[in-house]
């Protein structure tokens, strides 16, 4: 018999960003609520100090602030007709464990989708026509619109502290900024941080080209200070080059540590448990309410909290194997193509160029990681797609995230891959070039989706995720014709030579790509196309919310933690100023 | 050795540098491995110097922790063809690649800590990435053990005996893949080793390679320097700073 806790009000499953935010947006409302974390508590002091945040070897190669494989791994195939096998090391995307989730080792690329990525079906169709779209894509439409998220996206800006120049205010275009991007109410809360040396050489050449070059939204502390409304501080960013994949040392990255879980912890109806896994979420009799988590804790002991609202905030994978294991809406099937529970995965379609300086030097180990200048003219539907046979871009940044060798040493095509040519290159090209990418967005397609492994499972005797994907040859078109544009900007640079380094087709889950994984519990106005409503309601079991990328139909040309952070924002309003007062179905 | 006044710098900085448990690299003097009197701690190559060729690292009062004395004689001499030391910069070996080595495989890297290690074992597709029963340490272990198998079947020598360029040969091999390692796929094997070798090569010297950062100046690389700010404004010219260790 599980052991029993006393009730709770609110349980939240999963302490990142979204179950920060949930923590810290009921904080006023009296509840009583559990969040519980799988990973460990850990804080800026004493985890992520300096010297030791900036350990490539321990936080890159060893990975130690992501998912441990050990305990919990997705199974992967690339076609419906292969046998899955488990992802035994962690490659293609990184998901976070520990308090703070992603939030801490994300880069702070801090954008906004474009108001046609919520309408990429209608609009694209509208535009183009039906027959334009590939039959095999199953994107749809948010059912939520730019200008609603707008307030949302607004209030996670200042929350964070996001330094960045706009592009549109109410409809003006604003010199410097994005002219493509939605309008907002107001100027970004922080100025752009400064640029490195290839970002100038990026400007000048794309402005030269005819493009409008601008700085790229970021979430690293542009200012010597910011305290935002809440009153929680930030520091300066010192432009380490130890972001991504790593905890920042000086409150300058924007994470749950520096923005929302100060307030939740002044609550003293919030109680964290980390150490502590959701293996299930247990439903009633008639399958038609939660009655609370299964969880094991810190002790390896299994207990049951019983909660009236459970709020599911772990990252994308594990919302929706929880959905699942737990029997939250049905199960997608992709023969028949019913079922709304595991359908359209979809992920992030990159490309990389590297234009090379024999006789210069970046001082890209003087980066941010979300230093970039950035052009918008290839994303979404900013260009007329019917010579170009796809719909959906993605935006073209040049960047300096850092230039930590292990990981981010690119030499150029035809070095030795090892002696003594290995180490004459590495000492003569290493910090010499920068990545140039093309951030493209992923379309969902009927053959790309999460269900439960037959085989494998975790350390806890749960099936695992089994993932089946692969690029839609959609996106494939798409990264090509984005390929060739960043490829002329490089090359308009004059640089020594330039290197092109594509992710393999068919997918693979060993090199990197990106962490923005999407799908699986998708939002949407309909019942029948969607497993949650626009407040990211269960359609099925109306107590639970599931939040975070697992929502998204398809996947924008953007990174995705400002439209995640507005769909939870937005959620919680509804369920303060609706749900609450008398729970229910929102819609 | 074709070179005798190297081969007698190297006798000298063994007999100076080796541990009393130490191990001995040289090819020459690997028929009967004794261990040695340790009266001074190892010459560290002097800043500015270009390391010397094949100099090997004393590994320090804890000796090896996980390698065999033969482990350690032919990772040596793998590393030494990996990155060799040469006017360009440090090599593997003086970095303590050896020695990183050894410390990652004995911990929780070699025991795959953090990896998914539950059956059933499949071959799959290669964008299934790692499925390999078996965790880092048993893969240089076994792997390793096969390699000597190999070059003494081919050569009847081991690999640490072999002339260099016969030893670039069976890396591109094992690179390739054309090698049976006793059920490793030997470009796995050469992988992880390659790997392991960048990584003791230029990670923080908390972990026994990149001795003196001597590998972070040659690339003007600051280490974990947390203020950089004025080098953003750079345009092209390097920003002279003198790196900074976790662990030295």
């Amino acid at each position: 018999m599980p052991r029993m806790m006393p009730k709770v009000d609110v349980v939240i499953v999963g302490m990142g960003w979204t179950g920060a935010i949930a923590a810290r947006e009921l904080s006023d409302t009296g509840l009583r609520i559990v969040g519980f974390e799988r990973g460990p508590y850990r804080d800026t002091v004493p985890d992520f100090v300096a010297p030791n945040a900036l350990d490539e070897l321990r936080w890159n190669s060893r990975g130690e602030m992501f998912q441990n494989l050990a305990r919990e791994t997705i199974t992967f195939r690339n076609k419906l007709d292969q046998t899955a096998l488990p992802m035994r090391r962690l490659g293609a995307f990184l998901p976070g464990e520990g308090l703070g989730g992603a939030g801490l080792h994300w880069n702070g690329q801090h954008w906004r989708f474009l108001p046609t990525d919520f309408t990429m079906r209608s609009h694209n169709e509208q535009r183009y026509g039906k027959n334009f779209i590939d039959p095999d894509l199953t994107i749809q439409d948010w059912g939520v619109s730019y200008d609603d998220l707008e307030p949302h996206y607004d209030k996670f800006e200042y929350v964070c502290g996001t330094s960045g120049k706009a592009g549109n205010i109410k409809g003006q275009v604003q010199q410097g900024g994005n002219p493509f991007e939605g309008a907002r109410t107001r100027e970004y809360p922080t100025p752009p941080l400064k640029q490195g040396y290839a970002e100038r050489l990026f400007t000048d050449t794309a402005a030269r080209m005819g493009y409008k070059p601008f700085p790229q939204p970021a979430s690293n502390m542009s200012q010597d200070s910011y305290t935002n409304p809440d009153g929680v501080q930030m520091g300066p960013c010192t432009y380490c080059g130890f972001c991504e994949r790593y905890g920042c040392y000086n409150w300058s990255k924007a994470s749950p540590f520096n923005t929302v879980l100060p307030i939740a912890f002044k609550n003293p109806d919030f109680e964290l448990r980390c150490d502590s896994h959701v293996t299930k979420v247990e439903l009633t009799d008639d399958k038609k309410m939660a009655s609370g988590v299964t969880y094991i804790d810190v002790a390896g002991r299994e207990c049951f909290q019983p909660a009236d609202l459970v709020l599911l905030c772990a990252f994308q994978l594990h919302n929706v194997r929880l959905m699942l294991v737990s029997g939250i809406g049905a199960p997608y099937d992709p023969k028949s193509g019913q079922g709304n529970v595991g359908r359209n995965f979809a992920y992030q379609t990159m490309a990389y160029v590297y234009p090379f300086f024999a006789d210069k030097r970046m001082n890209a180990y003087a980066g941010a990681g979300a230093m970039g200048m950035t052009i918008d003219e290839f994303n979404g539907d900013n260009f007329d797609h019917g010579p170009a046979g796809f719909i959906g871009g993605g935006y073209i940044l040049a960047t300096t995230t850092g230039a930590r060798p292990i990981q981010q040493t690119t030499l150029p095509d035809g070095t030795p891959t090892w002696g003594s040519g290995w180490k004459r290159a590495l000492r003569d090209w290493y910090d010499r070039s920068f990545a140039i990418q093309a951030h493209g967005g992923s379309t969902a397609r009927r053959q790309n989706y999460l269900d439960l492994d037959p085989t494998y499972r975790d350390a806890y005797g749960m099936p695992l995720a089994r993932l089946t994907f692969d690029f839609p040859q959609n996106d494939l078109k798409m990264r090509q014709f984005l390929t060739a544009k960043v490829t002329e900007i490089a090359k308009a640079m004059n640089p020594s030579q330039v290197k092109v380094s594509l992710p393999p087709n068919p997918f693979s889950i060993v090199p990197y790509q990106t962490t923005h994984i999407t799908g699986g519990a998708i939002m949407g106005a309909e019942r029948a196309s969607s497993a949650v409503n626009t407040y990211l309601q269960s359609w099925d079991v109306p107590n639970v919310f599931v939040h975070g990328a697992c929502a998204f139909p398809q996947n924008a040309g953007y990174n995705p933690t400002g439209t995640i952070a507005a769909l939870t924002y937005r959620s919680l309003d509804a369920m303060k100023q609706t749900y609450l007062k008398n729970p229910g179905r929102l819609i | 050795m074709s070179e005798p006044d190297i081969n007698l710098q190297r006798r000298q900085f063994l007999v100076a540098g080796a541990a009393a448990t130490a191990l001995v690299a040289d090819a020459a003097l690997a028929q009967s491995p004794a261990p040695q009197p340790s009266p001074a701690p190892a010459p560290a190559v002097p800043q500015g110097q270009a390391p010397k060729p094949g100099q090997v690292p004393a590994p320090g009062v804890q000796g090896y922790r996980f390698l065999s004395n033969a482990e350690v004689e032919t990772i040596t001499a793998m590393v030494d063809r990996l990155i060799p030391a040469d006017a360009t910069g440090p090599g593997g070996v003086e970095s303590g690649v050896v020695v990183f080595i050894d410390r990652e495989l004995g911990g929780q890297f070699g025991a795959a800590s953090r990896w998914y290690m539950q059956g059933p074992w499949l071959e799959g597709t290669p964008t299934q990435g790692w499925q390999l029963g078996l965790v880092p340490a048993q893969v240089y272990r076994t792997g390793l053990l096969a390699l000597d198998r190999y070059c003494l079947g081919a050569n009847g020598k081991r690999f640490n005996e072999l002339a260099p360029a016969d030893q670039d040969h069976v890396l591109t091999l094992l690179e390739g893949g054309k090698v049976d390692l006793g059920g490793i796929p030997s470009n796995v094997f050469f992988q992880l080793l390659w790997q392991n070798v960048v990584e003791g090569y230029l990670a923080d010297p908390l972990y026994g390679g990149n001795r003196d950062m001597a590998a972070w100046r040659m690339i003007n690389f600051p280490g974990a320097n947390p203020v950089l700010t004025a080098a953003v404004d750079l345009n092209g010219e390097l920003y002279q700073i003198e790196p900074i260790a976790i662990g030295a």
